[in-house]
């Protein structure tokens, strides 16, 4: 198959790979550029484990074609963090015990993330709103809502 | 999973769309936000030779108002369905509608509003992978000549329409504007379903939806939408409902209601007009006779094309009914139109 030229900014970094037109973003990121953070659950779009933000909005990575991110920013859960010092929204989930077996971890960081960036203010509704197209089979789903809200808190306290 | 392979086409304007789907017909498909489409592909259920995205045409992704119309492009977002003021004030049953499509962010950042209207039909013995298929024979979607959703087999396909956008746009009599190198055709959004299941969209092989156009209903009008489903997101609906009611010095002067989720296309219910018209609009009674209207329409059609038992499904035709009709005939009476603070 011919390989189309891409650009795309990952996690800050412009890359220009070559890709097939039926690479998903989602190998893109894993196969070819070893950022194993976003994970292939359904690989149909109904788990969640593989959203990152596409220009600050959260997509499933597994249902977008590369070549589709042509010309955008990804951030993927590897982007949280400056440097050795977790994002904030991280550290909360490690606070508030929202990891468990980590799966969905990174997914539901992301929409988090995402949701934050559009609405700092959030309250419980719209954090499980934004939520609601992410699966945890830990079922954990409930310090993962606090360790947002936590959040949303720690940040208006900070401004 | 993999995608299967397939030719990336990338036009930079209309024109190029419309050639592109010109030279290759049926072997195209238009990639919008992909959140069907791809996984039609991945499961296997079609196999494109070249996709045409419509990632470079702007064009097809503003909202505009003119003329008393809101003309939405059919590659709008639905997360700019859902931000758009005059929508989320004016026009509550879309809002409602486009909020139940899928979840936040699977769908609503990429996927787009035409997608929702022109998804395929679906089925349970259909929508699997390749290996659950495999284990039947061929159905009639699949090129077979059997149906696993009809009791006793049929020689049609009995999947169902699940586009949430819908029922409640074609209750508010929206149109839909279609083009093709061969010309522009303006026709009923109703009329975008050809009610046949193997094929469920009446778009010719080199036609493409371009627009939808939502009349302002006016001040006295309310519009409404109900959705039963198992999860609160990413849900196909059960049973859904979209309606809209008139109502002028205090009385009903017109009632569409469209129920989405049981039959090959949107059912419009016809009677419902009647009912509603005929009768004072504090009579309590009359919805439940506009709801058995609609079990009763939607009876013949439903088979066992989703997971829930078909009896359950027919008896909630009639709640989803007369709850979509009820907010909307409360909007109405309210004449604010705008949505109670959630």
């Amino acid at each position: 198959m011919n390989r189309l030229p891409l650009e795309i900014t990952i996690n800050g970094e412009p890359h220009s790979p070559a890709v097939e037109p039926n690479r998903t973003l989602l190998e893109l990121l894993r196969d070819d550029l070893h950022l194993t953070g976003a994970k292939e659950g359904c690989g149909e779009g109904v788990c969640g484990s593989c959203t990152v933000l596409m220009d600050g909005n959260p997509v499933r990575s597994c249902l977008t074609l590369a070549l589709e991110a042509d010309g955008s920013h990804i951030t993927t859960v590897e982007g949280l963090a400056q440097g050795s010092e977790l994002d904030p929204l991280q550290q909360s989930f490690i606070d508030h015990g929202a990891v468990q077996c980590g799966f969905c971890t990174s997914g539901m960081l992301m929409t988090a993330k995402g949701l934050l960036l559009r609405d700092p203010h959030a309250g419980t509704g719209e954090i499980k709103r934004a939520l609601s197209g992410h699966i945890c089979r830990c079922t954990g789903y409930t310090k993962i809502t606090e360790a947002v809200e936590a959040e949303v808190t720690r940040s208006k306290k900070e401004r | 999973m993999r995608l299967p392979a397939f030719a990336y086409e990338l036009p930079r304007d209309l024109d190029e769309a419309l050639e592109l789907l010109k030279t290759y017909g049926p072997e195209c498909k238009i990639l919008a936000g992909g959140t069907d489409l791809l996984v039609r592909m991945k499961q296997g259920l079609t196999k494109p030779a070249h996709l045409i995205s419509l990632k470079a045409l702007p064009e097809l992704a503003t909202i505009q108002e003119s003329g008393g119309l809101l003309r939405i492009g059919a590659a709008v977002r639905l997360a700019d369905i859902l931000t758009y003021q005059p929508i989320l004030d004016r026009q509550p049953g879309l809002y409602e509608a486009v909020t139940a499509i899928g979840a936040p962010s699977i769908q609503h950042f990429r996927g787009t509003i035409g997608g929702n209207l022109c998804q395929d039909n679906r089925c349970q013995f259909y929508d699997q992978s390749n290996y659950f298929r495999g284990a039947r024979q061929t159905c009639n979607k699949a090129g077979g000549k059997t149906c696993f959703a009809w009791e006793g087999g049929s020689d049609r396909c009995h999947s169902i329409c699940q586009s949430d956008a819908a029922p409640v746009m074609i209750a508010m009599d929206a149109q839909v504007l279609v083009q093709s190198k061969r010309g522009v055709r303006n026709l009923p959004l109703a009329e975008l379903y050809s009610g046949v299941g193997e094929r469920p969209l009446t778009l010719s092989d080199d036609e493409m939806l371009i627009e939808i156009q939502v009349p302002d209903s006016g001040s006295g009008t309310g519009t409404a939408f109900a959705k039963l489903a198992y999860r609160s997101a990413i849900d196909y609906a059960v049973v859904s409902a979209g309606a809209l009611v008139r109502v002028e010095d205090n009385r009903i002067v017109q009632a569409n209601l469209v129920i989405g989720a049981v039959s090959r296309a949107p059912l419009k219910i016809s009677g419902v007009d009647e009912i509603l018209k005929s009768r004072p609009v504090g009579d309590q009674q009359v919805l439940d006779e506009a709801g058995k209207v609609a079990m009763n329409t939607a009876g013949a059609f439903i088979a066992n094309n989703v997971a829930q038992p078909k009896d359950y499904r027919m008896q909630m035709v009639s709640v989803m009914a007369k709850r979509a009709l009820k907010r909307a005939l409360e909007r109405a009476l309210s004449g604010s139109r705008t949505m109670e603070e959630k």
